[in-house]
């Protein structure tokens, strides 16, 4: 176990620093920053002396070392336009985007779930229902969603605020009306998947010997339902919830922009477009912590729910 | 595989309307009203209109005409996305898969590596750098994702790699590549057509967001930057992102639906063979025996007249008719008969656990004098495990995997007797010891998959009879288990039906077992009961001609043919100090030795049974000759004189052509995607084949011949071929390459008796004319006996003893070669009452004191 | 125009547009609040982008300007006829050449913490920016030396004549920072402003809350007690903001006038923005028919302004031919006029310069732009001959590959500000906005001649040079593309001009009782 969990902290290690220098490769391909951060009008030599300031004439290489270096210190850096500490700037915006993320998958694990065994178990007009609506909630743009419900329920019903993010502290009522929406926009693609994966798992389960020696043993529907099939499922479930985690915390750009919610996304897209190094390579390297992070955890806990696998 | 009947209506609508919007994007030019981007400045945001069917955009261009091109772009693009990560995705998953080892480590790091990344940082960089392209973003995007497909790919040919028929082709000496791309290539299909559909549909949705964020290229008429336009004015012209949207969701809706349709097609005739024992239509109806014996009013239960349906595909088939059966208090009762014949959906109706398209369309079920025909599910889970019990066939398969022994056990004591969990866990403890688990409290706290087979299905017998049931109902309680396991699980249920005078239903194949345990036998023959009476009667007299066969087939006594005079003859196989190691996974575990310093000979023409018990190494020893397994470095194995251990990959491959082999599995070791005909060919016209097609045919037709099948069988696919005659099929394969030595695998067990026979004969037949030897290995004595020349017993590993099988069979030398022999039934009651005295005699003396 | 890097998706024109409505300081006289406050009187504005640091001195940044005033006082101030009247600095005068400029600061200011507002701070805050790279350093490049001759009295002086200077003292540049504040201020802003950030009830990027400044002099300026301002990245956040009321001040674009009118708003147009085609390869290096000034003038007649405002615009625009905001002394309404839409006339021009089959034209697009002008433009242009190509171009390159002379003609917006500061960046040889160079005599002189002159002798100069280029058909300019500014009458008391170009937070106050 101990070994197990020392070579994916390894493996996690090296996906670690592969990613943050490709994307410090990337950015140093992209366009100049320097004369964005010192204004279209600056002189020449000001922008020479800028550049060095950003030890921008440095070889890339020994760039990322002192980055890597820092890092490994817990200090980001500050970014280049807004001088703020990168730390600061990705704490403030984490926590909007893992609301958003955390929340859109903690509704559709549970819709998705709920819904894929009440089609596999029920079968007939419920399953067919419940197939049809997935499948177009799958296909559904989730911008074209948001867009429709910015409409709908923000601007002609006014029952809740079109855009923006309160912070849980400021109002928890707030915070959460201020998500009601977003998460609806994002949710469906991944209810669609974790219904479809539930539904398909469950019918196979179903199908098993043991299934039908449990009924054998006249145990009630329920007790079948929620200790047997939702146990033996659980592992499949857990790993696709946690990549529709993944891709929900990746994705949530698109919804920040429609509802002007100043999360890890919109940090994202205006860092990487004016080549914010510091920034993106904290965002670069939270993200894929996280992801790692997620990764390894389902992973253990596929394991741990898994007898077998337990053992190892 | 597909076949226009199994396709489904949603499928045909999807295809259709993609087919359609293909052609519309084609034809686009022709098509549209206006070139896509003609402006009318005067009519911008415009509703529909005559001139503008759908109206305009924010330039004034026509929505339709733009909906039209549109599609040539959106497609286009999502199709490139979705080629590219199904074929990088392929491409890596098939040789990660298939090579395993380093550069599947590799790749497999890659592929975790790529989705480690920032997709959305990762594109924004790349157009930030490259600018924005539609080409160039969705290439990027397909190889972003194709570590999705990558990894599918990868898994199912892990899964493929593992199949019999795999192994099956190894052995018939076709190369790496051949095997990559004829049998793992046909399952990565499915996979890929399935899969295919989701990752075009999931491109498109992600072009949208890119064209909505802005990172797309401007005025491009694609349906992702139309609705970048429509989002934009969306006071103005909410209707505007309708028709884009619609056209997005619309799409990716079909495309899915193909996706999924395509799954459950190529699902279908899976789950239709895994079901196909009672769902095939009989016509030869069985004439129904009127059984008076019984009083149903006393019984504990009596079906009474019952007949089932199943619907298919095809509509309803019978699968039981007009059955009646009855067991009284103390009363074993048998059901025999061979696969197909009822046995199980019998048992199954008693417990009314019929599969969702079962449905009992006749008679009554009664229990204990109440009719149960109706009763809810509710009532019925009152009787279920509290007053009928259930004991399955395959134990492993049948204890959920996830719970530990004690809690499966205690749960239907906790929920029908309202016990505490003390209370259960005490009485849980008491039955594991009484079904004879020597340490209750170690079975009680592992899981499944921690205990043996023999086991769990004592821990099965425990939970079934947990409640002190009246009725057991056993469904081949004991074919999965070793024959010693077997005889004790017998005894198990046997004192049970004399302390608690439980009736028990029993159904089996194997007379044996009936010899050993049934009051009365119920025989059974597509879906009716043919002959009914007390089980002395059947073995003495059996009065129907189905009985009778049933009864000839199983009785093998005659003896074998006698050892070969080998003095002076080389040996054909020469297996010397064979040692086989299993490296278990994870570091600083030791290797598990499967073998220990195996020695063996065989003669040319002859039969060596290889017996012992599960696990003790008998299918290693026969994968290590086939080459299927690496021996240690001291082993030698020489084939006619040539040593087959130190050889190349493709030296080996080619040494071992006159080594074939008979698997266990008949249905696993045929592809089920390929024809009879294909599979027999195959090594004919592989590598280094000198066959012309024709020839190749034709030796393929005499040998289905030879095997006594059809002419036209090789045009279907296994699974449409029943067990026996997929058996014939695995022979003719072995005998394909002229063979000197097959290795036949249990090459009958999973055949009905009367199939056994016919196989065996086969075998028989086949050594006569071409005097190919066999090493054939068996647990049961009855086939070794019939068929070998010569036995080797084997323990944990090991040879222990080796002789004329008269010899081994009478006189036994070694421990364990006597335990196996007292332990195997015989059909017969009587001398089956002997030997079971017998064994129980010896196992006392080896309890009470350890004289020998 | 000087627009900062966002996403693409972000701007569109509204975007642009809506980037100048914080840009200048409008008139001061227009807001006497009333006297009876509430004990809530909060005002919630939208503003189209966010902060990108606290620190002025950093920022040449106008989209920050709005931030800014709510915070520190600037030394000038820019009202919205473009002129400017004291600030902190309550006299301003130059010597007789034009070098040399004294300011009066009267004694008694304070920064909001404690410290006080004196010439010496004064100095500090001008030297540390002029040290300081970055946009605000440039607009003071041409100050020599700054230097206190009392507590209350401080002299700048120039190597050169710099007619843009005191309009730069207004902006970002002129803001004053506490200096105890300097070593945090990009972070934490500690200025002279009506009101003070309350970093504990804002979140970054999402909403910035004020509260009065206890130690500003002129509270009554200023009616709310508190100000919210919030980033609203996205155009249709901002409309949906607007029109569901979570905003009492908000800007929306022409699509979204009906909406807010429908939602029961106030809303009023502001003539902040010029659309239209830059013809920057005035020397023909690329796109050598661009150096007849006939074709030029094609291009302008080619195009249908009023076409544009009424399928784009919604009939909110003005045709205009002119670069110089409305509001200001180089402004001309005549000039207007100058070049009507006539394809045929186009055409004539063509054919005298030599290009009866007209030409092909490579062009840039992009995202950000108002993507809907793209096709109609290349409509009008192919209907007299000129075969446009279209090169898609990535958010962030635009200002490097635009202004790097990479393309002979370009469609884009400009919010034009102080005239002296266009003029040089429009027109000046080295202008950051002549992408190649062009060097007219004409123009040059005049220039020279603008840059000697008293303030007062300016406007005929101006006018004399607008005319020149308009005449040049240096560029193709469409029409003046309105930001509509938003707000609830039933809480709000707006006042703004019918030339005002850019929003005060004094042009907001809360309704009387």
């Amino acid at each position: 176990m101990l070994v197990y969990l020392a070579r994916r902290v390894g493996v996690a290690f090296v996906v670690l620093i592969a990613v943050t220098f490709l994307t410090f490769v990337m950015l140093h391909l992209l366009a100049d920053p320097v004369r964005e951060i010192v204004g279209r009008s600056a002189t020449p030599d000001q922008v020479a002396a800028k550049r060095a300031e950003l030890g921008l004439n440095d070889p890339i290489v020994s760039r990322y070392g002192s980055w890597l270096a820092d890092a490994s210190r817990g200090n980001l850096g500050t970014s280049w336009f807004t001088g703020i500490p990168v730390t600061e700037t990705i704490g403030s915006a984490l926590p909007v985007t893992v609301s958003v993320a955390l929340l859109a998958t903690a509704t559709s694990a549970a819709l998705g779930v709920l819904a894929g065994m009440a089609a596999a178990f029920r079968r007939g007009w419920i399953d067919k229902a419940l197939q049809t609506a997935t499948g177009v909630a799958f296909s559904v743009p989730a911008l074209w969603v948001a867009l429709l419900l910015v409409i709908v329920f923000a601007i002609r019903l006014h029952w809740l605020p079109a855009t923006g993010y309160t912070p849980f502290a400021q109002s928890p009522l707030g915070w959460a009306r201020s998500l009601v929406l977003p998460v609806i926009a994002l949710s469906l693609s991944p209810v669609a998947a974790i219904a479809n994966q539930t539904r398909s798992d469950v019918a196979t389960i179903m199908q098993q010997d043991f299934f039908r020696t449990l009924r054998s043993r006249g145990l009630p529907r329920r007790r079948l339902l929620f200790r047997h099939l939702l146990r033996n499922a659980a592992p499949k479930t857990l790993t696709i919830v946690g990549l529709q985690f993944i891709a929900l915390f990746g994705g949530t750009l698109v919804v920040e922009e429609i509802f002007a919610m100043p999360g890890l996304g919109i940090v994202t897209g205006s860092s990487a477009l004016r080549a914010d190094v510091p920034v993106v390579l904290g965002v670069v390297l939270v993200s894929t912590l996280l992801v790692v992070a997620v990764n390894l955890f389902v992973d253990l806990a596929v394991g741990w729910l898994d007898p077998k696998e337990r053992q190892h | 595989m597909i076949t226009v009947r199994t396709l489904r209506p949603t499928l045909l609508v999807s295809a259709g309307f993609l087919l359609v919007l293909a052609l519309a994007a084609v034809a686009a030019p022709l098509l549209a009203p206006h070139p896509p981007d003609a402006v009318d400045i005067d009519h911008v945001l415009a509703g529909p209109s005559f001139h503008y069917p759908l109206g305009t955009d924010s330039s004034g261009r026509d929505v339709l005409s733009r909906l039209l091109y549109g599609a040539r772009l959106s497609l286009f693009g999502a199709l490139i996305a979705a080629v590219v990560a199904v074929v990088l995705g392929v491409v890596s998953g098939l040789v990660s898969g298939y090579l395993g080892g380093r550069v599947d480590s590799a790749l497999t790091w890659l592929a975790t590596f790529v989705m480690s990344l920032p997709t959305i940082i990762v594109v924004l960089a790349f157009v930030a750098a490259v600018g924005p392209g539609m080409v160039s973003t969705m290439l990027l995007l397909g190889v972003l994702v194709s570590p999705m497909m990558f990894r599918l790919i990868r898994s199912s040919v892990k899964q493929v790699r593992n199949e019999p028929y795999i192994d099956a082709a190894r052995v018939a000496g076709l190369s790496e590549t051949r095997i990559l791309r004829r049998h793992v290539l046909a399952v990565v299909l499915p996979v890929v057509l399935v899969q295919t559909p989701i990752f075009f549909g999931a491109s498109l949705l992600v072009q949208a967001a890119i064209d909505f964020l802005g990172l797309g290229e401007p005025n491009a008429a694609s349906w992702g930057a139309m609705l970048n336009d429509a989002s934009g004015h969306i006071y103005q012209a909410p209707w505007l992102s309708v028709w884009p949207g619609l056209a997005v969701t619309v799409t990716v809706l079909a495309v899915s639906f193909i996706g999924n349709s395509l799954r459950d097609t190529l699902d279908a005739p899976s789950a239709m063979a895994s079901t196909s024992p009672g769902v095939r239509d009989r016509r030869r109806a069985a004439r129904p025996v009127v059984t008076t014996a019984v009083d149903p009013r006393t019984a504990v239960l009596a079906l009474s007249g019952l007949s089932v349906v199943h619907r298919t595909a095809t509509g309803e088939s019978s699968v039981l008719r007009d059955v009646s059966v009855a067991v009284r208090r103390g009363e074993v009762v048998g059901i025999i008969g061979e696969s197909g014949s009822g046995k199980t959906q019998t048992v199954l109706a008693a417990l009314r656990l019929l599969a969702d398209s079962g449905r009992i369309t006749q008679g009554t079920i009664t229990f204990c004098g109440r009719d149960i025909t109706g009763l809810s599910e509710r009532d019925m889970n009152a009787l279920r495990g509290r007053r009928i019990g259930y004991v399955s066939q395959d134990p492993m398969s049948n204890l959920d995997p996830t719970f530990r022994i004690g809690s499966q056990l205690c749960e239907p004591m906790r929920v029908h007797l309202g016990l505490s969990r003390r209370q259960a866990r005490a009485r849980a403890l008491d039955l594991l010891q009484r079904v004879g688990i020597p340490r209750p409290y170690r079975v009680y706290r592992s899981f499944p998959h921690e205990i043996s087979g023999g086991m769990a299905q004592r821990v099965l017998i425990a939970a079934a009879i947990a409640c002190e049931p009246d009725l057991l109902i056993a469904d081949e309680p004991t074919t999965a288990l070793d024959a010693s396991v077997q005889a004790e699980v017998l005894d198990v249920l046997r004192s049970l039906r004399q302390e608690k005078a439980m009736a028990v239903l029993l159904a089996t194949h194997d007379l044996g077992v009936v010899a050993d345990i049934c009051d009365r036998v119920v025989v059974m023959k597509d879906g009716g009961v043919v002959e009914e009476g007390p089980s002395a009667d059947f073995f003495a007299r059996p009065r129907t001609p189905y009985a009778q066969a049933l009864l000839a087939a199983c009785k093998r006594d005659e003896p074998g043919p006698p050892a070969l005079s080998t003095d002076g003859f080389p040996s054909l196989l020469k297996v010397r100090d064979l040692d086989v190691a299993y490296v278990r996974p994870g570091f600083g575990r030791p290797a598990f030795k499967v073998l220990r310093e195996v020695s063996l000979d065989l003669w040319p023409g002859e039969t060596l049974g290889l017996i012992g018990e599960s696990g003790s190494g008998k299918t290693t020893l026969g994968r290590a000759v086939l080459g299927l397994v690496n021996p240690d470095a001291a082993a030698d194995i020489r084939f006619a004189g040539q040593t087959l251990t130190r050889l190349s990959r493709a030296d080996r491959r080619w040494a071992g052509r006159p080594i074939q082999a008979v698997f266990q599995d008949p249905l696993g070791s045929l592809n089920p995607a390929m024809t009879i005909e294909s599979i027999l060919v195959e090594p004919l016209l592989a590598d280094g084949g000198t066959l012309d097609p024709a020839t190749a045919r034709r030796r393929v037709r005499e040998l289905l011949d030879r095997v006594h099948l059809p002419a036209d069988i090789g045009q279907r696919r296994a699974r449409e071929l029943s067990g026996g005659q997929r058996q014939r099929v695995s022979i003719a394969r072995a005998l394909v390459l002229g063979p000197k030595l097959i290795v036949c695998d249990e090459p009958v067990s999973a055949l009905d008796a009367t199939t056994q026979a016919q196989v065996i004969d086969l075998l028989k037949e086949i050594q006569r004319d071409t005097g190919v030897a066999y090493l054939l290995i068996s647990h049961d004595l009855g086939v070794v006996r019939t068929l070998c020349h010569r036995v080797a017993v084997m323990a944990g590993g090991r040879i222990v003893e080796t002789g004329d099988t008269e010899t081994v069979i009478k006189a036994p030398s070694h421990r364990h070669t006597r335990q196996l022999l007292l332990s195997s039934l015989v059909p017969d009651p009587r001398e089956q009452a002997a030997r079971r005295t017998a064994r129980l005699q010896a196992a006392e003396a080896v309890r009470t004191g350890p004289s020998r | 125009m000087n627009r900062s890097i966002r996403l693409a998706k972000v701007r569109r024109a509204i975007g642009a547009s809506l980037a100048s409505m914080g840009l200048i300081y409008a008139t001061a006289a227009c807001g006497a609040g009333s006297g009876s406050s509430a004990a809530d009187r909060t005002v919630v504005l939208a503003t189209p982008t966010d902060l990108t640091n606290w620190d002025p001195a950093v920022g040449g940044d106008d989209l920050a300007t709005l931030f800014f005033q709510t915070v520190f006082s600037p030394l000038l101030t820019v009202n919205v006829d473009l002129t400017v009247s004291p600030g902190i600095a309550s006299v301003y005068s130059y010597n007789g050449t034009q070098t040399s400029l004294t300011l009066t600061i009267p004694a008694g200011q304070r920064f909001s913490d404690e410290t006080p507002l004196d010439a010496d701070a004064v100095k500090r805050n001008l030297d540390r920016t002029m040290k300081t790279k970055g946009g605000s350093a440039t607009s003071l490049a041409n100050i020599t030396s700054v230097t206190v001759k009392s507590p209350t009295e401080v002299v700048i002086d120039l190597k050169a004549p710099d007619p843009g200077l005191l309009f730069a003292l207004g902006r970002a540049p002129g803001m004053m920072v506490s200096p105890r504040a300097f070593g945090n201020a990009k972070i934490t802003p500690v200025g002279s402003g009506p009101y003070v950030l309350d970093q504990h009830a804002s979140t970054r990027g999402s909403r910035y809350v004020f509260a009065r400044n206890p130690a500003y002099p002129h509270p009554e300026r200023y009616g709310f007690d508190k100000v919210e301002l919030r980033p609203m990245r996205d155009f249709n956040a901002m409309i949906a903001a607007t029109t569901s009321k979570q905003v009492d001040v908000g800007g929306v674009a022409a699509d979204g006038v009906e909406p807010a009118k429908a939602a029961g708003l106030t809303v009023k147009a502001m003539p902040s923005n010029v659309i239209g085609m830059w013809l920057v390869d005035r020397g023909g290096e690329l796109a050598k028919p661009l150096a007849d000034v006939r074709v030029r003038q094609a291009i302008n007649h080619a195009l249908d302004a009023d076409g544009f405002i009424k399928a784009i615009s919604k009939g909110g625009g003005t045709r205009t031919t002119q670069m110089f905001a409305v509001a200001s002394q180089s402004y001309d309404a005549s000039l207007d006029s100058r070049y009507p839409y006539d394809p045929a006339r186009a055409r004539q021009l063509l054919a005298e310069a030599g290009y009866p089959h007209g030409f092909e034209l490579k062009m840039p697009s992009e995202n950000a732009f108002e993507p809907a002008y793209y096709p109609i433009v290349q409509k009008q242009l192919a209907a007299v001959g000129i075969k446009v190509t279209y090169i898609p171009v990535a958010a962030n390159q635009i200002a490097d590959r635009y202004l790097g002379g990479e393309f002979p003609a370009f469609m884009w917006t400009y919010s034009p500000s102080d005239n002296w500061l266009d003029a040089t960046y429009l027109l000046s040889k080295n202008g950051i906005y002549n992408p190649f160079h062009t060097d007219d005599r004409k123009v040059t002189g005049l220039l020279a001649r603008i840059q000697k002159a008293p303030r007062a002798q300016q406007q005929p100069l101006f006018q004399q040079l607008n005319r020149y280029v308009v005449e040049q058909a240096w560029f193709a300019p469409l029409n003046i593309d309105p930001v509509y500014i938003t707000w609830k009458p039933d809480k709000v008391k707006g006042t703004i001009g019918d030339k005002q170009m850019f929003i005060d937070l004094r042009d907001f106050q809360p309704l009387a009782g």
